[in-house]
């Protein structure tokens, strides 16, 4: 296949495909519960801590195996319900034109003049930190650009002769902006899948880090990198290994952005 | 990812008047509902700003009355109607916390931001045209690969991560150059306290230029790969004049639609980087208050950010829409 | 390449521009480093604190920059030694009558306010009725609610006759809380007048203030020129300032970073052996800790070993459910150690028809140890069946709920009278558990009422022997608190109950 010969997506997806296997198997492998108190706080690697301990006397490996689960699938989720919400917009917005258009970008912009942080901080404030209520919240913030960059593309689409040709035989509407339009802007859509894939793992780990995310004693490879954060001098495992997952991750959905981007400017 | 820049929806020339009319009135539509928003927000959060006034040792009777004197037992809509009409006339309240204005309060705070964006945008701009121009001529090539790797990885990094790296290479433990705390003292201009800002405005110059050269660099190649551009060169047209007639205003457009971009986010949006440093910004005293339910302050500092956001957005659209060459119409 | 002179200037100049930007900035960086050396004589703290912030000793919301504020620019009638003892300070005497109703307090003579005038009777009786006043509730009005406002009486320039509403034995030791600081008449907390080691310069609610040596002060002049005290709420900052020179002294240490800062050159840790505790609170006034049984159980759930080894990372002392540290001047109180015992924790919750509990335990991000401790002990629990989820709350939310948290976290540090006023018996604001124990509140009366130093730590025995028996806390451990500072400074002390933070007149540079 094509794609296959495009260097930025097999590194891309194996960067992705491999943090999101560590995630998924990383529980399986982990030799202590994340959870258990083994050793004194800090110590070096030792004959039951492979990593050694952290703020705690945690074992560092088995935290930062099973510290990846919550993150990914918070991070693939987030990514979905920006994504969904986004092309939904977008695309209703460039194809009805008009008031519809107007009223939906003006909510939009409504929603991009709010900070993100703000936002998701306001409504964590008022609700209680939950996961799905992270995920939909970081969905949220992640809409808007989405939103904004499937219209650009759709008002590229929707002027076209079968656009046209299935809006005059009047064929449902729902068809004609799923069917018709959504397959013609895919790759913009996938371009945008990498890029808020990183964006929301940053997001996420940015929330750990103020204090807003996940909550101890929950084992996140953000509340460990805010955790451990002073002692790098003694236990630079402890946060260097979440931060190195993070950003492989996160290089990954970039590179599978660019990837397709490529891609795309080959076939246009 | 590069072609990917957010598209502003640009009316035809000649209906000039009119789009920005329109953009204006649509613009205080989504003021308005901001303020509504968020001061419905800031009403629904949990806890009592009469108890975070009073603490742990208040009693009943001293937060019933405190609770009136700040009339938080009055109807929503007549709060928020005070409010707003304080706003109308310039008055932002007082905050609660602090017992000084709220204006007072937040003046520094975005005074500060403000320096620390125009000063990184100052630095990045041109170090993102240059990088954007060198490596869109050189594409393919080991430089521009690296340079993009580069980018990449440092995009990808959380603003904390980064911030924690800056502050430990040149800061704490290898070299000592540069204060690690970026809090400002007060009554000194932000400009005699340099040394304090060299941190941040790093760490956002980092951010800054990493997403904003790679804007350049597609758009200079996709000028470059043009059937116009190889015309031109056919004809024999001297490339540094090629380059300066024709690529570098449609580099611009993409490059100035992302530092509008940039510079209306990063008002609200360094919270991130503002913390790591200690840095006194808008965006760590709206999250401060937030924790402590300063209500008036939150509020205003939402609308701070929104007003700032908007106009940026507007004068962005604006400056896009009149320096885009003729024959692209705005469309990429 | 000529076609590209012009495009290669304009990146010169970019470059050459850039250069600049970036140059000026660290030159202004090496400068500043440079004037630090030479204006060494002014002592730089980090401390944490919020918008909050005041001048103002007695409205404040207590926290710690508004505390290293006020405890340098005024003086208290009394002030704590760096062990619980007490010494006069602007007092020169307290004389009680027969029942300790009525309390003569002579002033030491000669002591100058910042404005130049002479301190007296008149400021003390002006101070004691603002810390007082109905109308502005403030954390000193809860200690000395004995007092009858109205019955503070002048004898002399000198000399206040305090008539209190019911006797109170420890009078004098009560003044040298930090909440009852002498101010001046007509108070105000925009241009702060008090008697103490350093007068005010400038201040930045949330940011900075700026304090000068107060040269005429009656204790001997401070040892350094001027204080700035920088509001530092993060605590990794506050470590990297102190480490890359910005300040000379930071509060907030976490314990787990402690050992680390330890072992770096050019810096030194004070480790106060506070009377902090962090207390794991049960209401005993519902279910299910209503039943001592399983209070018992849960005591004995905790391995306090582990818990200080792991939450305070070894910075700390094992607890006995009983509060206080060590009892200036009455000495420990000889009951056997509690120690873990999960089946002997099985059965009594077993009795109590409690196996397999589940419960929330609420805890907040306020002093190092509380989140660590909640964690610990969830762990612990499992051992027991018994499963603890840990509700890290933000401070609004977790306040917003307090004293209604069937099982929580707090943090308390305070001499043990005032501490048992506020937290263990009703009607004190911290009292969590709602313990309301007949025979505790009988003694602690009397304990209150006693100004016979003997009988009175005979009585405070007593009543931490019925703590340990019956109370509703899990006083699992005694948190250091731990300050770390620049080794240009010297005369810094550990304390107790008071910090090197509040006598900062005593610091200065090698």
């Amino acid at each position: 296949m094509r794609l296959l010969r495009n260097p930025s997506l097999v590194a891309g997806f194996v960067m992705v495909g491999g943090v999101v296997a560590l995630a998924a198997m990383g529980p399986l492998l982990a030799p202590h519960s994340p959870s258990a108190i083994i050793d004194a706080p800090y110590m070096p690697t030792g004959p039951r801590t492979l990593l050694g301990s952290d703020n705690l006397g945690r074992d560092v490996l088995s935290r930062f195996l099973w510290g990846g689960a919550n993150l990914v699938w918070m991070a693939f989720g987030a990514t979905f319900i920006a994504l969904t919400l986004g092309a939904a917009v977008g695309i209703s917005a460039a194809y009805f034109k008009g008031w519809t258009d107007e009223v939906l970008m003006r909510v939009v912009d409504l929603k991009m003049a709010f900070p993100s942080l703000v936002f998701v901080l306001l409504f964590v404030t008022m609700l209680g930190t939950s996961l799905p209520l992270l995920v939909l919240l970081c969905g949220l913030s992640l809409m808007p650009g989405a939103a904004r960059v499937l219209r650009g593309a759709a008002l590229a689409v929707v002027d076209k002769d079968f656009v046209q040709w299935a809006r005059s035989v009047e064929l449902p509407a729902h068809r004609i902006l799923f069917r018709e339009i959504l397959p013609n802007i895919t790759s913009p859509l996938l371009v945008e899948t990498g890029l808020r894939l990183m964006w929301s793992i940053s997001l996420l780990a940015g929330l750990s880090y103020l204090g807003y995310g996940i909550q101890p004693p929950t084992s996140d490879w953000g509340l460990m990198i805010y955790e451990n954060r002073n002692a790098l001098r003694v236990q630079p495992l402890a946060v260097v290994c979440p931060i190195l997952a993070i950003a492989v991750f996160a290089i990954g959905g970039n590179l599978i952005a660019e990837g397709f981007a490529r891609a795309f400017r080959q076939t246009r | 990812m590069t072609s990917a820049a957010p598209q502003t929806g640009l009316a035809v020339r000649g209906k000039s008047v009119s789009w920005l009319g329109k953009r204006l009135a649509a613009s205080l539509l989504t003021l308005v509902l901001i303020t509504m928003l968020v001061f419905a927000a800031t009403r629904l959060l949990p806890g009592d700003m009469a108890l975070m006034i009073l603490g742990k040792d208040a009693t009943a009777e001293s937060l019933a009355a405190l609770r009136a004197q700040l009339h938080l037992e009055d109807p929503l809509w007549r709060q928020y109607t005070a409010w707003i009409a304080g706003v109308a006339t310039g008055d932002l309240g007082y905050s609660v916390i602090s017992r000084v204005e709220v204006a007072a309060l937040l003046t520094p705070r975005l005074q500060a931001t403000l320096s620390l964006i125009v000063l990184s945008l100052a630095v990045s701009v041109p170090l993102a045209l240059v990088l954007g121009f060198a490596t869109a001529r050189r594409e393919g090539s080991v430089g521009d690969k690296l340079v993009l790797f580069g980018s990449v990885a440092i995009n990808a990094l959380p603003e904390f991560v980064l911030g924690m790296l800056l502050v430990i290479l040149l800061s704490t433990n290898i070299w000592h150059l540069f204060p690690a705390v970026s809090s400002l003292s007060p009554g000194q201009p932000v400009l005699h306290q340099l040394d304090k800002l060299v941190l941040p405005g790093l760490c956002l110059v980092l951010l800054q230029v990493t997403y904003l050269y790679r804007l350049v660099r597609a758009a200079v190649i996709d000028v470059m790969t043009s059937e116009y551009f190889h015309f031109a060169r056919l004809k024999g047209l001297p490339e540094g004049l090629i380059l300066r007639r024709h690529v570098l205003p449609n580099a611009i457009v993409p490059a100035v639609i992302a530092i509008g971009t940039i510079f209306a986010y990063s008002v609200g949006g360094m919270v991130v980087v503002e913390t790591v440093f200690s840095y006194p910004g808008i965006g760590s005293a709206l999250t401060q208050a937030v924790g402590t339910r300063d209500l008036p302050v939150v509020q205003a500092a939402v609308l701070i950010i929104a007003v700032i956001f908007l106009i940026s957005n507007l004068v962005t659209d604006a400056l896009a829409h009149s320096i885009t060459p003729p024959g692209k119409g705005g469309q990429k | 390449m000529t076609k590209d002179n012009r495009l290669n200037v304009t990146r010169r100049t970019m470059l050459l521009g850039t250069a600049a930007v970036l140059g000026s900035a660290a030159l202004t960086g090496l400068s500043t480093g440079m004037a630090r050396a030479q204006d060494g004589d002014v002592l730089r703290l980090a401390v944490t604190g919020s918008n909050a912030d005041s001048l103002d000793p007695h409205r404040t919301q207590g926290q710690l920059t508004d505390i290293v504020r006020f405890t340098n620019l005024f003086d208290g009638l009394c002030e704590f030694n760096p062990d619980t003892s007490v010494a006069n300070v602007l007092a020169e005497s307290f004389t009680p009558n027969e029942d300790a109703t009525v309390w003569t307090v002579k002033l030491v003579s000669g002591v100058k306010t910042h404005a130049g005038g002479d301190f007296g009777a008149d400021d003390v009786i002006y101070s004691v009725k603002r810390i007082l006043d109905p109308a502005n509730p403030t954390k000193g009005g809860s200690l000395i609610g004995f007092i009858d406002a109205e019955k503070v009486e002048k004898v002399d320039d000198l000399t206040i006759r305090f008539t209190l509403a019911t006797p109170y034995g420890p009078f004098r030791e009560i003044w040298a809380n930090r909440y009852l600081r002498m101010v001046t008449q007509d108070f105000d907390p925009a241009a702060p007048v008090g008697t103490g080691p350093f007068k005010f310069l400038s201040f930045a609610p949330g940011q900075e203030s700026m304090f000068e040596r107060f040269d005429d002060y009656f204790r001997g002049k401070a040892g350094v020129a001027k204080v700035q005290i920088t509001n530092i709420s993060d605590e990794t900052a506050s470590i990297n300032a102190l480490r890359g020179g910005q300040v000379d002294m930071a509060y907030k240490i976490p314990f787990a970073e402690a050992r680390i800062l330890e072992a770096e050159p050019g810096i030194k840790l004070l480790n106060n052996p506070s009377g902090m505790s962090l207390p794991l609170y049960m209401r005993t006034d519902i279910a299910p800790f209503n039943d001592v049984r399983v209070r018992q159980a849960f005591r004995l759930i905790a391995d306090r070993d582990m818990m200080v080894r792991a939450a305070l990372a070894g910075y700390g002392e094992v607890g006995n459910d009983m509060q206080g540290r060590s009892i200036a001047p009455c000495g420990p109180t000889e009951v056997e150690q509690r120690k873990q015992d999960i089946e002997a924790a099985k059965k009594l919750l077993e009795e109590a028809g409690q196996s397999g509990l589940s419960v929330e335990l609420a805890t907040v991000n306020g002093t190092s140890g509380m989140v660590e401790c909640a964690q610990v002990f969830a762990e612990q629990a499992k051992a027991a069946g018994v499963t603890v989820k840990v509700n890290v709350l933000e401070e609004a939310a977790y306040l917003a709920n307090y004293g209604e948290w069937a099982f929580g976290v707090d943090f308390l540090n305070d001499t043990y009278l005032p501490l048992v006023a506020r937290s263990l018996v009703p009607g004190g604001s911290f009292n969590n558990t709602h313990w309301d124990d007949a025979e505790f509140n009988a003694l602690f009366a009397e304990a209150s009422a006693s100004s016979d130093e003997a009988k009175r730590c005979e009585i405070i025995s007593k009543m931490r022997m019925i703590e340990h028996e019956r109370g509703g806390n899990i006083i699992w451990g005694f948190a250091n608190i731990l300050n770390a500072y620049s080794d240009r400074l010297q005369g810094l002390e550990t304390y107790v109950v008071d910090s090197a933070f509040y006598h900062l007149r005593k610091v200065s540079f090698v």
